[in-house]
C-alpha cells in the first residue's frame, strides 16, 4: 500500500463506532471477540502477527488495515506509511 | 481545523449510523461508510485507536528534524527505528508523570517477540533522555566524516553494545572532580567514544567539567569533542560526547 496522503490525526473510537465501521469494511467477531475476514478467518496484525482482538484493534486511515495497538505497532504502522 | 463541508465527515457519519443501532443499519449505509473511509480525495484522513495521545505522540515523533536527519543518514529502512520512536515516546511519558504506563510498556517490549540486545538498549538509552542527542552526534559524524550509510547503522550498533562501557551518567550529587575522575577513567582505558550526560540541576557541573578538562588539554590528541545542550520535554539536558581521533571509521565503506 502506498502513503497515506492527507493524515490529520489519531482519534479514539468507541467500540460502538468501531464495530459499525468494522462492518462497513466487511469484517465480523468470533465468538470469542476476535476480529474475523469475510471468510470467517481471524485476521492477523502484520506487525505482531497474532489475532486481532476486537478490544485491541486500531483501525487505520483510509485503508482496511487493522492492527493490535500497542505502541511498537503503531509505530511500525506510522513508519511504514506516513513517514516520508 | 475541521473537514472541508463538501467532504464526507467520517465522524459524523459514524456518529449518525451510532444513533440508528448496528442491527438497524442496511447495506446502503454501510456501503456509504466504507466509501467515505476509503475515499482517495479526502483532505483530513484520520486513524480510529485505542490510544490516541500515544499514536499522535509517536506520529509527532516521526516529525522531529533530528529523527528525520538520522533516518536520512542510515539511508535505508532499519529495524530500530521503530524502537527509537517507542523509545522517544517513553521518555514523553515518563517526562509526564505516566510511570505505570512507561512500566507497563517496557515489560511488554522486553518480553515480547521483538526483544533483544539492541531493542533493550535504545528503550533503556532513550529513557535517559539522550537518544536523540546520539542520532543527532551519528548525523553531524557521517557528513563530517563523509562516512557511509552502512558505516552509520554499524557506529550505532556499536554505541548500543559498549552503552555500559561508555556512558557517563552525571547524577545531580556528583561533583565537578568526580565527573571529571569518570571521565579520566575512561580516557585512560582508551574507549572509543565517550557520553557524559546531564539533565537538569546537573547540567552546569558536568559543563564545568568537561571545559576544564579540556582546557587543560587533556583531550588533545586522544578525543575530539562535541557537545549540545537541549530542552527535550521541558527538561534541560547536556550531552558532551568525546570519539577518539582514530576512528577507525574513516573510509567511506566503514
Amino acid at each position: 500500500m502506498a502513503k497515506v496522503d492527507n493524515f490529520k490525526e489519531f482519534v479514539y473510537i468507541d467500540p460502538q463506532k468501531k464495530m459499525i465501521l468494522l462492518k462497513a469494511l466487511g469484517y465480523d467477531l468470533d465468538a470469542r471477540g476476535f476480529v474475523v475476514d469475510n471468510t470467517r478467518r481471524r485476521v492477523i496484525c502484520k506487525y505482531t502477527r497474532r489475532p486481532v482482538h476486537f478490544n485491541e484493534a486500531s483501525i487505520l486511515p483510509g485503508s482496511t488495515v487493522i492492527i493490535n495497538t500497542n505502541p511498537v505497532s503503531l509505530s511500525s504502522y506510522i513508519e511504514e506509511y506516513l513517514e516520508n | 481545523m475541521t473537514p472541508d463541508n463538501t467532504e464526507p465527515d467520517i465522524n459524523k457519519i459514524l456518529a449518525n449510523a451510532a444513533i440508528i443501532g448496528l442491527e438497524n443499519i442496511g447495506k446502503r449505509t454501510f456501503d456509504t461508510i466504507k466509501k467515505a473511509w476509503l475515499r482517495i480525495d479526502i483532505t483530513s484522513r484520520y486513524g480510529f485507536t485505542i490510544t490516541q495521545d500515544e499514536a499522535n505522540t509517536l506520529n509527532d515523533i516521526a516529525k522531529n528534524p533530528t529523527y528525520i536527519a538520522f533516518k536520512s543518514a542510515i539511508g535505508t529502512k532499519s529495524p530500530f527505528t521503530r524502537f527509537i520512536k517507542v523509545g522517544l515516546l517513553l521518555y514523553e511519558l515518563n517526562s509526564r508523570g505516566e510511570k505505570d504506563r512507561v512500566k507497563e510498556i517496557r515489560s511488554e517490549i522486553y518480553n515480547s517477540q521483538y526483544s533483544n540486545r539492541y531493542v533493550q538498549k535504545i528503550i533503556h538509552i532513550a529513557s535517559t533522555g539522550v537518544l536523540l542527542h546520539i542520532l543527532d552526534y551519528l548525523t553531524y559524524f557521517k557528513d563530517t566524516n563523509k562516512l557511509s550509510d552502512y558505516a552509520i547503522r554499524e557506529e550505532f550498533k556499536r554505541i548500543l553494545r559498549i552503552w555500559q562501557e561508555i556512558g557517563v551518567p552525571v547524577k545531580k550529587e556528583d561533583n565537578e572532580t568526580t565527573i571529571k575522575n569518570n571521565i579520566q577513567s575512561l580516557i585512560t582505558k582508551k574507549v572509543p567514544i565517550i557520553i557524559v550526560y546531564a539533565s537538569e540541576s546537573a547540567v552546569p557541573r558536568a559543563h564545568l567539567a568537561i571545559a576544564d578538562l579540556s582546557n587543560k588539554k587533556v583531550f588533545v590528541g586522544k578525543y575530539i569533542l562535541w557537545s549540545k545542550n537541549l530542552t527535550l520535554s521541558g527538561f534541560n539536558q547536556f550531552l558532551g560526547l568525546l570519539y577518539a581521533s582514530d576512528t577507525g571509521l574513516d573510509s567511506p565503506f566503514g
